[in-house]
């Protein structure tokens, strides 16, 4: 991972707070693509339940921390995970706030994994999102980068790793 | 891709999902005013602090028992709103399936209403056809 790009997702109405993903290395999708495609086709349900979520919160609710696994990075970079209903499926993200979420990607977590080491795929995915996390934690320091009051982002959004 | 993949969502489902969400979100917002911590609050309804992370995390299918209790605990009733300063008077509360004959499971405008036999909605022609 070189590069990455945000890019706001114009699926969820941004009426209390905007969702952006990324793409990495001038890759056309984005993580949250990846997720999408990746699962839909086990998943379809657990996906779409999450989506439901996803567009409840930026339309209605907000991202507020209780809708949230919490913790899921480093202390105080705001990774975090969004589960279905039944906890089947992770989506790993970057919570700034209420008002802005950043989607990485994720998979299934089995019930039989209690830690996020012994999953390869998840665990690739988790780094990935630290490292997203990390570098807009960086421009933003920089002023390259900033988040708006309605959670929209200013700036470069091109982040050089 | 989104569009295909909530095709396999019934509507009645995704509305499920914003409703518990929602009410999650009233439960949270309620704790955060009053400064009660999740700690707190689990100590007064004698749960397990993991048990109230369940019921705030938008997943949980509460009962009304137990929206009955946290109304009872947090002494209010915030599970039932009066706008009077609507042309009608608006309850607005949350979705509730048919319990019994005594009480009405109607969706005015998208609103659901919980009254009891003893307790109508003068301008709402609805609940009188209900109490009927």
């Amino acid at each position: 991972m070189n590069k990455i790009e945000l890019v706001e997702l114009e699926e969820f109405d941004p009426a209390m707070g905007h969702i952006y993903s990324v793409t990495v290395d001038d890759s056309d999708e984005t993580l949250y693509d990846l997720f999408l495609e990746e699962n839909k086709a086990d998943y379809r349900l657990e996906l779409a339940e999450i989506i439901t979520k996803l567009k409840t919160m930026s339309s209605k609710t907000g991202f507020t921390d209780n809708y949230f696994k919490l913790n899921e990075g480093t202390l105080g970079d705001g990774v975090c995970a969004i589960t279905d209903l039944k906890g089947k499926l992770r989506l790993y993200c970057i919570r700034f706030g209420n008002i802005l979420l950043v989607l990485g990607g994720g998979g299934p977590k089995s019930k039989l994994i209690r830690a996020l080491q012994e999953d390869p795929k998840l665990l690739i995915e988790n780094n990935n999102v630290r490292l997203i996390s990390a570098a807009m934690a960086k421009a933003i320091r920089e002023k390259e980068l900033r988040i708006e009051e309605d959670g929209s982002i200013f700036g470069n959004e091109t982040i050089v790793l | 891709m989104s569009k295909d993949i909530m095709a396999s969502l019934a509507p009645v489902a995704v509305r499920r999902i914003e409703t518990r969400m929602q009410v999650a979100k009233m439960l949270y917002d309620y704790l955060s005013i009053r400064g009660i911590s999740q700690q707190e609050f689990a100590s007064m309804m004698g749960k397990q602090p993991s048990e109230v992370s369940k019921w705030l995390s938008g997943n949980h299918n509460f009962t009304i028992d137990t929206l009955s209790d946290i109304g009872y605990y947090l002494n209010t009733d915030f599970l039932i709103r009066r706008d009077e300063t609507a042309n009608f008077r608006c309850v607005n509360v949350l979705q509730i399936k048919r319990q019994s004959t005594k009480t009405c499971d109607f969706r005015p405008f998208g609103i659901s209403v919980f009254v009891s036999a003893n307790d109508y909605l003068p301008n709402d022609k609805r609940s009188e056809k209900c109490l009927a």
